[in-house]
């Protein structure tokens, strides 16, 4: 049952309060043995400082808490009571409508030396940033991600440190995604991604950043809205390049994909097959995935990748068609995809016949049916409804119980048209070419245009 | 006699014209100063008889020496009687004093090379034959005969049997023995005493004395036999011969000699031993200054203060052996009396630098018995360091730290030193030879030490840690297969030279001659070393965790190229991409570009053996394409006429040694193999037009290929596969599986059987594709088992290549179910409508030749946007572009080639279609 469950892989990439939501999943639908989980889960709500939950567990188990953690837990909340003495001064300074006015104009403007002076005058201390940072930290851990989220949106405009504000918009991503709130998310997840980008890191460290990023969008895209189909396809536009496009980023993305988390293939190619039939982009995205898993440059196989194999590598369509139920149960056991199963399985069986369309000259209605197991009238329906969402053309011979396609070739007149569609723009940069020269004109130039 | 010196090296040195002695003295300037005093031009000695006969007797015997050195038996003749003649003079000498070493030893030689030579007698003229002849017959007679009471004969021969009995001089060569036993009888007679000669006379002599006898080319044997001879001359004054050092010391103490002569001396006799390699063996004591005065108590200060004052005094150039010696036998003072490892430490880092200060010889490397001497010096020290945890090594150049044990030197930098030299005397040493072979075996020695560095650089800085595991991955990330080494010492001679030396003296050097014993610490682990992947792998992480820059690229290449040579193709590639080399290569230096060829292509060998075509392909294009595999390896280079003499030496020094080289025969047919299976089916379906993955240089060769108007039956590997795509394009794909086959440079790859499964399948399916391809046009339809009974592949594989092709629209054609085939769909053009494509056809092609055009007149300006997409297309390599230096790596008239190509082509005008 474990055998293709992603909780293991997704958590290295989460924080520690996503991961809890995670092995809850795991816990729930009892994909491991529960004991392993209870270790794991007792492990992250250490390390979260959530040691009322840990008591809880403890309870459950029917054990007694351990010392240490008693102890922990009293360090923790020694921690928080210090920082709460100081905090009464960053108070006072922050909840000034002046200063509060400044910190939003900064976020337009920012310069981090400018608005410390500035704030200097109200009473503000450098050595409070230091506080401020500890203190978010520990009000996320205490779960008051709105008291977190203030701090730190104070606390981001008045830092130098470019690696300090990275982590500080993080925080916030986390804060949001937390609480819930996942318009501001989509909003800080966009600041952070050009973040990334422009902050001066080492590459693998980089790399590392977009992996995390891309974990943590999921929770964005696949609850965000509740989960209505066309808010998942920001997966897709976020982090995979359109036909032709290049984007360097993306193509970071990708490497990231490749390289550190293979497993989010299964996200990205569930999010394309369930768009495909409404969004035309979502075939290239297809065309991205199947790429990588055909090069191999994605070391991953589940079921879901596998099935892609089958339609667009090997066109083994009954081996496809077998593989669906398979699908099923895995996206049933995902913690991001229960919801999208019966989706899935409609859009991919879909997705299999407008490819076995495209490649047969005619289709038995019978053969249909019994693949899908709907009846023949059904079926024929169905047929229908695929021929015109895939804009293919076909006839029904309803009386032999056949579909037969109808293959018009690309006429002479496309053709032409495709072949001298670029001209003008050749002849065009051409000219612009010469006009960059200036004086220097050559003797023997020529015009074209169609 | 001295004039017969300055005559003979008038030609070969013109040092030093202007001291030519009249008639004086043997060679030694000590002797001519310490009998006449203070003028040094044109003093006429008053000399003993004995002193006049054994001087004479020196002359003869080295002429004697001579003329068997240029193999001129007449003027051996000549000698040899001259010297008969004299022995015969002069017996009442003799009776009083023995025969002198000098006459013995020669006659040892002249028995030996007679001997020799009488063998291969027929190859001299006639005159020289008769001369030899004469010798031949003559020498056992003089022997037997010459001296009554006891034959000379008997003398020799008990020389000859143990000639180390008499070591404190008559292992030297004549004029060795001569000046000393001259000294002794100075001594004896309470000769006067010669006052200060100052050093510069000193060393003229000793440039004439010594230029005589060695030619250019023999500077490095030479030196490398003074560091030797002064290594085993320590051991001796350890050893043996404590009792006549003392003596003589107590000589020295009462009559103290002055310090330039002996100096002088001591220069001499180390300079001056170098003819015959077997005597080096044998230990020698020299008189030397003593480094205390007798009596002295010698402190752990004093030594230290010498030794500063010996290293301070190092830069004298001529006196390196002096100077190395004076090192040795303070060390000896400093274990003698037990100073502990610090000072030993520190002369043992004064002696390896001043071996490295040493200028290279003329060979380019350093000598192979030096490189050994340092070698073992390196292993002693850090043996000392190891065991003495004590003693800090810093190489810091502000040198601030307090402890008062630390040493400045880098180690590190003294082992790279090391490796470097063996490299670079591989580089020389022709490959073919066994030469080679036994340099080649000394790889294992130094990693021995490379291993010893490494454990202890544990105390170092974490940059010279990585740099020990860098030298380590660098030794061994090549190899494929395993061989369990043996422990074994440095080579110290070369088979050549041992061949040279048994040619000349007819007798084996004995093994201890040709190896030093095995350095004492024996660190390599087999069992460590036999899991090479696990090796490498640990080696290549502590590198990348702690650090950055060159040498992190170094190793992710070498670790690239090991891991493509382990088959493990999804690793190599992506850490080949994760690392972005192919985006900064340009910038690096070319050693490293070169690495990264190395590791490229061995990425292409592994994609290749991975099944992975146009990835190989992608690889190899750059650096196969141009016929400039071996320059872009460094496995030899062109001669050019744009290439200056510095440049083609500076390549030289590049070049990777041969037993790292890969195959470019193998590059050549994995490359060509892997263009066919791409570019077959693309002409098939695209005619000779362009198409997507167009690969000029595969289609040049084909279209050449085809112009031959008779095909012989293909002979070279490029004919072979030629041969094979012409049948391939015919659909006769049995024929084209047997040429590729066939090809025997298969044999190279691991995994052979594998390589041709792989490439039999690739066969089948890219005939497969190319009979579909260019001839749909006569079917109306196919069934697939026909197909597949063409083919011999199953129906399922035939099915899926159909449908895939069907897919991508490279077929017009649909599946038929019901009965199981192939429809081909046709359209028949009006005239009209090819009409209209041939002018759609055609103005694409003016257009194309505008842009060609402009590019021939304003080059710059469409070559931005050519080399952009040449970046695009080729995203492996960017080797070519980029900084000056690199202008060698760029072919004449490959930029123009593909910057000539127009801006906005190439994939535009292929025929479009839903993918």
């Amino acid at each position: 049952m474990a055998e293709h469950d992603l909780t293991r892989q997704l958590c290295g990439f989460l924080d520690n309060h996503m991961t809890l939501a995670l092995i809850q999943n795991a816990l729930d639908k009892e994909i491991y043995k529960r004991e392993q989980l209870i270790t794991s889960k007792l492990k992250v709500l250490e390390s979260a400082h959530f040691f009322d939950a840990m008591k809880e567990v403890y309870h459950d188990v029917k054990a007694t808490v351990p010392k240490e953690v008693l102890e922990k837990e009293e360090a923790f909340n020694n921690h928080v009571d210090s920082l709460s003495e100081e905090l009464s001064k960053v108070y006072d300074v922050f909840s000034k409508q002046e200063v509060i006015d400044a910190i939003s104009a900064s976020y337009s403007n920012p310069d981090p030396a400018k608005l410390t002076e500035k704030l200097k005058e109200h009473g503000f201390e450098p050595k409070m940033l230091d506080t401020m940072f500890k203190a978010a930290r520990a009000y996320y851990d205490l779960e008051q991600y709105a008291t977190a989220g203030t701090m730190l949106y104070n606390y981001r405009p008045l830092t130098s440190d470019p690696s300090k504000r990275l982590s500080a918009l993080w925080g916030r991503l986390a804060v949001e995604i937390m609480s819930e709130k996942f318009e501001e998310a989509t909003e800080v997840l966009g600041v952070l991604q050009s973040n990334i980008k422009e902050t001066s890191l080492e590459p693998l460290k980089k790399l590392q950043q977009r992996a995390w990023l891309m974990h943590w969008s999921l929770f964005i895209f696949f609850f965000g809205d509740n989960g209505e189909s066309i808010r998942i396809s920001h997966l897709l536009e976020k982090f995979l390049p359109k036909s032709g496009e290049r984007d360097q980023e993306k193509n970071e993305f990708i490497g990231a994909i490749q390289t550190m988390c293979p497993h989010l293939l299964r996200y990205f190619a569930v999010v394309a097959v369930i768009t495909c039939p409404k969004r035309p982009d979502s075939r290239d995205a297809i065309r991205d995935i199947v790429r990588m898993i055909r090069h191999k440059t994605a070391k991953f196989s589940d079921p879901i990748t596998q099935l892609l194999e089958c339609i667009y590598i090997d066109f083994d369509f009954d081996k496809a068609l077998e593989l669906l139920s398979a699908c099923e149960k895995v996206l049933d056991l995902d913690f991001f995809l229960t919801t999208y199963r019966t989706d899935f399985v409609e859009s991919a069986s879909k997705l299999i016949f407008e490819v076995y369309c495209k490649i047969h000259s005619s289709i038995s209605i019978q053969f249909v049916a019994e693949r899908l197991s709907k009846t023949a009238s059904e079926a024929e329906k169905w047929i229908v409804d695929l021929i015109q969402s895939a804009d293919l053309s076909a006839r029904i011979e309803q009386a032999e119980g056949y579909v037969k396609m109808l293959h018009e070739p690309q006429s002479t007149y496309d053709q032409v048209l495709d072949s001298t569609r670029s001209i003008p723009l050749r002849t065009r940069a051409l000219l612009d070419n010469f006009h960059r020269r200036g004086t220097r004109k050559p003797h023997n130039k020529k015009k074209q245009d169609k | 006699m001295s004039r017969f010196y300055t005559a003979s090296t008038s030609e070969e040195s013109s040092s030093e014209e202007e001291e030519e002695v009249p008639e004086v003295t043997t060679r030694s300037a000590k002797q001519f100063t310490r009998v006449d005093s203070s003028d040094e031009d044109e003093q006429r000695v008053v000399k003993s008889k004995a002193q006049k006969f054994r001087d004479d007797a020196a002359v003869q015997a080295s002429r004697i020496r001579n003329g068997m050195k240029v193999a001129d038996w007449s003027s051996v003749e000549d000698s040899f009687s001259n010297m008969c003649k004299l022995l015969e003079k002069s017996k009442k000498q003799i009776a009083e004093v023995g025969v002198p070493i000098s006459c013995l030893k020669i006659f040892v030689e002249l028995q030996d090379e007679v001997k020799e030579a009488y063998r291969s007698r027929k190859k001299l003229n006639k005159q020289q034959g008769t001369s030899l002849n004469r010798i031949h017959s003559k020498l056992p007679k003089f022997l037997k005969t010459v001296f009554n009471r006891k034959p000379l004969e008997t003398s020799v021969n008990e020389y000859r049997e143990n000639p180390v009995e008499e070591e404190e001089s008559e292992q030297e060569e004549s004029e060795d023995e001569e000046s000393e036993e001259e000294e002794e009888d100075d001594e004896k007679k309470s000769a006067s005493k010669a006052p200060e000669e100052s050093e510069d006379s000193d060393d003229s002599y000793w440039d004439t004395d010594t230029s005589d006898e060695s030619d250019d080319e023999e500077a490095g044997e030479r030196n490398e036999q003074r560091g030797f001879r002064g290594w085993v001359a320590t051991d001796f004054l350890k050893s043996t011969t404590q009792a006549k050092k003392k003596q003589r010391e107590g000589k020295e103490g009462s009559k103290p000699k002055p310090q330039a002569a002996k100096e002088g001396e001591g220069e001499e006799g180390d300079e001056g031993e170098e003819k015959e390699v077997t005597m080096v063996v044998q230990g020698k004591t020299k008189e030397e200054k003593p480094l205390f005065e007798k009596g002295e108590e010698i402190t752990y200060d004093k030594v230290m203060n010498k030794f500063k004052e010996l290293t301070s005094a190092r830069n004298k150039r001529r006196e390196k052996g002096a100077h190395r010696r004076a090192l040795r036998r303070l060390r000896n003072i400093s274990d003698d009396h037990g100073f502990g490892a610090f000072p030993a430490c520190n002369i043992l880092v004064a002696l390896i630098t001043s071996y490295f200060d040493e200028d290279i010889s003329a060979t380019g490397y350093m000598d192979i018995m030096k490189w050994a001497l340092v070698h073992n010096l390196l292993v002693e020290l850090i043996g000392l360091l190891l065991k003495n945890k004590d003693i800090v090594v810093s190489n810091s150049t502000t040198g601030n730290s307090k402890s008062n044990k630390s040493i400045n030197v880098d180690v590190v930098r003294l082992v790279e030193r090391l490796d470097d030299e063996l490299t670079r005397s591989l580089r020389n040493i022709d490959q073919n030879s066994p030469d080679y072979i036994a340099r080649l075996s000394d790889e294992v020695v130094l990693y021995n030490l490379i291993v010893l560095t490494q454990q202890y650089s544990r105390t170092l800085t974490a940059d010279s840690q990585c740099r020990v595991r860098l030298l380590r991955l660098e030794r061994i990330y090549y190899k494929r297969t395993f061989l369990a080494p043996t422990p074994r010492g440095p080579t110290r001679m070369l088979p050549s030279k041992v061949e040279h030396i048994m040619e000349k003296y007819d007798r084996q050097p004995k093994p201890e001659d040709i190896h030093f014993p095995v350095p004492s610490p024996w660190v390599v682990d087999n069992k460590v070393e036999a899991d090479i992947e696990g090796l490498v792998d640990r080696l290549c992480k502590f590198v990348y965790k702690h650090c950055k820059g060159r040498m992190a690229v170094r190793t992710a290449l070498c670790h690239v190229f090991h891991l493509a040579l382990f088959d493990r193709w999804t690793e190599a590639r992506d850490l080949m991409l994760m690392s972005r080399l192919q985006d900064t290569i340009s910038q690096a230096d070319i050693p490293t570009q070169i690495l990264f060829n190395r590791a490229m292509v061995q990425l292409g060998l592994c994609a290749f053996r991975a099944g992975n075509v146009i990835q190989a392909q992608a690889a190899l294009n750059e650096i196969v394409q141009m016929g400039r595999a071996k320059e872009l390896l460094a496995q030899g280079y062109k001669f050019r006429h744009d290439k200056s003499q510095s440049q083609i030496s500076k390549e030289k020094m590049r070049q990777t040694p041969f037993h790292m080289h890969i195959n470019v025969g193998l590059l050549e047919a994995v490359y060509y193999t892997a263009s066919m299976l791409i570019e077959i089916p693309a002409i098939a379906q695209y005619g000779t037009g362009r198409s997507r993955y167009m690969n000029r240089n595969f289609r040049h060769r084909l279209e050449e290929f085809c112009r031959e108007s008779y095909h012989a039956p293909p002979e070279t590997t490029r004919e072979k596969i030629m041969s094979a795509s012409l049948a391939m394009l015919q659909g006769d794909w049995v024929r084209c599986r047997e040429f590729i086959c066939d090809l025997g440079v298969w044999d190279l790859m691991p995994n052979k059987p594998a390589v041709l499964t792989m490439l039999a399948e690739k066969i089948q399916h890219e005939g497969l594709r190319t009979f579909l391809l260019a001839n749909s046009g006569y079917f109306d339809s196919i069934t697939l088992d026909k197909l597949a009974e063409r083919f011999e592949l199953d129906m399922k594989e035939v099915r899926g290549i159909v449908s895939k092709m069907i897919f991508r629209r490279e077929l017009y054609a649909f599946y038929d179910p019901m009965t199981a085939a192939v429809v081909m769909y046709r359209q028949q053009p009006s005239s009209l409508q090819v009409a209209a494509k041939k002018l759609a056809d055609k103005v694409g092609q003016l257009l194309d030749a505008n842009d060609r055009l402009y590019a021939a007149r304003f080059y710059s300006g469409p070559r931005e946007g050519g080399q952009q997409q040449d970046n695009r297309r080729r995203p492996y390599n960017r080797y070519s572009h980029g900084q000056r230096g690199n202008q060698r790596y760029r072919g004449g008239g490959q930029g123009r080639q593909w910057n000539n190509r127009p801006p906005h082509t190439g994939a535009r005008l292929r025929r479009t279609g839903p993918q």
